[in-house]
């Protein structure tokens, strides 16, 4: 069982390196903290960095989870070499471009890319919001898996997840006790299907609602509130048609939690009755339902 | 000083009797308590009605405040008089139509009209809404003025009504620890601005936000929230044009509170950044 101990970062390759930059500082509200060999490192929490922007394609996506040890990492490395999984040992340079002490990077069953790191830096400065967003932390991902019921299983036996509550057949998962991590959403093709932040106060969502609204962003969906966490939301859209979400508020589980299925509906993704553009996300599942 | 207790109700007269009912109760989630002479009462709380709508001009509009006693209401008349206000006392009938034991009424200089009632009716059941709009109690109301230093003078030199924040000229006036519980907004006529009932929470608020629009009701103003009382709220329009709000989390305040002044702008009226499309609201 590999236990990981850390939601750390995502690493974007983007089209437009400087108009994602740009958003990410005057939209989303975060800290540009460094620019390197074409990358560039931005944060919402006092860590080193949340998403590291770099020239390329859209569709090169990581996550970087974090792992308490090397022992831990060498014994992850030999896991999921023996499951007959891509994986692949990180050069010293590579780490150091990942802000980490040593890493290794594998694709998970639906082709997802994540580095497992170790020690990943820490940062002696804290965040300095580039807007009044009310960013806390980089909290969680939605992920596109192929085989809701599939990637479930494997993210269960391999690390460990608990799953929180299903909708459909997405799991939402989670290796502490925040009600989910890793949101799994059907999907043809593998990616980040969004990535949240969490923010302060319910004050925060909505004058983000209307900040983004004033400056013609496009919202995907909310304000609203997720039945199943109970957090208060705003999706929306930001370059490359990723979607960021912030949010606040999020049901903290424990051992006792017991998972809940609900249906496909609007209902079970918000309580107020925003009406979310669910056509990518929830198709998969009613399929699967089928 | 004629020392106001409570909030009571709005008498409105309404174009089409119906269909403000059928708002009230399948929109706002009043319940009917009532018919009686062509009226008919509704309530957001567990007191005897809140509002009552009766067929009629939808400019005859009746506030009533409650004052404590008999005792109360006979001081409260020549306080009154002596400021040389005309004040007519209500008959039995009247009073039974209030479903209070007593009244008198007469108007601000404004030309709003006021009954203050004694006695007004507690009821033995409790409120049981018409939908799921978690309306806890009828709770203020905006006023209209033709002018708001005049009018808030004479709120606080016959009541006892003080300010308790002011945006541009319009001051934010309660007899109580409600933040506010009369707000008188500037324009050329009289009139009830805005009637409003608190519900219990956020979730409220923007349920009701997704419910209304679903439904084509008007929103003018909001989901936002006051930076003067801290209330979450939702403002929409109801029959005959009346503004009706929602809202959630008014401050409390006491003795040692301090009254602000806002400028009047937007951001003086909602601190999320929701724009008013209220004309006493003003709009950038």
């Amino acid at each position: 069982m590999i236990n990981v101990v850390g939601f750390r970062y995502a690493r974007l390759g983007t089209a437009d390196l400087d108009e994602t930059v740009r958003f990410a500082q005057d939209i989303i509200g975060l800290e540009v903290v460094g620019h390197e060999d074409g990358s560039v490192y931005t944060r919402g929490d006092d860590r080193d960095h949340n998403i590291c922007y770099f020239q390329g394609d859209p569709r090169d996506q990581t996550l970087g989870l974090e792992l308490a040890s090397f022992e831990d990492l060498d014994a992850a490395e030999a896991e999921l070499s023996a499951l007959g999984l891509e994986v692949r040992r990180g050069s010293e340079e590579e780490a150091a471009a990942r802000r980490c002490m040593g890493f290794v990077n594998f694709k998970d069953p639906s082709g997802n890319s994540f580095d497992l790191t170790v020690r990943p830096f820490a940062a002696g400065r804290r965040y300095l919001p580039s807007r009044d967003a009310g960013i806390d932390e980089f909290s969680h991902i939605g992920l596109c898996v192929t085989d809701p019921r599939a990637a479930e299983r494997f993210w269960k036996d391999t690390f460990g997840f608990r799953t929180s509550d299903w909708i459909g057949w997405s799991a939402l998962m989670t290796f502490d006790a925040v009600h989910h991590r890793f949101a799994l959403f059907p999907s043809q093709r593998p990616g980040i299907q969004h990535i949240n932040f969490q923010v302060k106060e319910t004050d925060d969502v909505m004058r983000s609602n209307y900040f983004m609204q004033d400056r013609q962003v496009r919202i995907q969906a909310g304000p609203g509130r997720h039945s199943l966490s109970g957090a208060r939301f705003l999706y929306f859209y930001g370059p490359d048609d990723m979607v960021y979400e912030y949010s606040c508020g999020v049901r903290m589980v424990d051992d006792e939690w017991k998972a809940r299925q609900f249906p496909v509906t609007d209902a079970s993704f918000c309580a107020w009755g925003c009406k979310p553009d669910l056509s990518t996300v929830l198709e998969g599942s009613k399929d699967a339902a089928e | 000083m004629i020392e106001v207790v409570d909030i009571r109700y709005c008498r409105l007269g309404t174009a089409d009797l119906a269909g403000a009912v059928a708002f009230a109760t399948s929109m706002i989630g009043l319940e009917e308590v009532g018919r009686a002479h062509g009226a008919v009462y509704l309530r957001g709380d567990d007191r005897d009605h809140n509002i009552v709508y009766f067929a009629g001009d939808p400019a005859d509009q009746v506030f009533g405040l409650e004052v404590a006693g008999f005792d109360a209401l006979d001081a409260a008349a020549r306080t009154l008089e002596d400021a040389g206000i005309a004040v007519r006392r209500g008959t039995e009938a009247e009073a039974a139509a209030r479903r209070v034991m007593g009244f008198i009424e007469f108007q601000d200089p404004t030309g709003n009209r006021v009954d203050l009632v004694v006695r007004p009716f507690a009821s033995g059941r409790r409120y049981f809404p018409s939908r799921d709009a978690g309306i806890t109690d009828f709770s203020h109301i905006g006023l209209k003025t033709t002018d708001p230093r005049r009018d808030e003078k004479f709120w606080s030199g016959l009541f006892n009504i003080r300010a308790n924040d002011r945006i541009g000229e319009a001051p934010l006036m309660s007899f109580d620890s409600v933040h506010h519980r009369i707000a008188l907004f500037p324009t050329d006529h009289p009139g009830i601005q805005h009637i409003n009932f608190q519900v219990e929470s956020i979730d409220d608020i923007m349920r009701s936000y997704y419910f209304l629009t679903e439904r084509q009701v008007v929103i003018r103003f909001g989901p936002g929230r006051h930076p003067t009382s801290g209330a979450m709220f939702l403002y929409y329009e109801g029959p005959d044009g009346m503004t009706y709000e929602y809202s959630s989390g008014v401050r409390r305040v006491d003795a040692n509170w301090r009254p602000r002044q806002l400028p009047f702008k937007d951001e003086s009226f909602c601190m999320w950044g929701s724009r008013p499309n209220i004309p006493e609201f003003g709009g950038d």
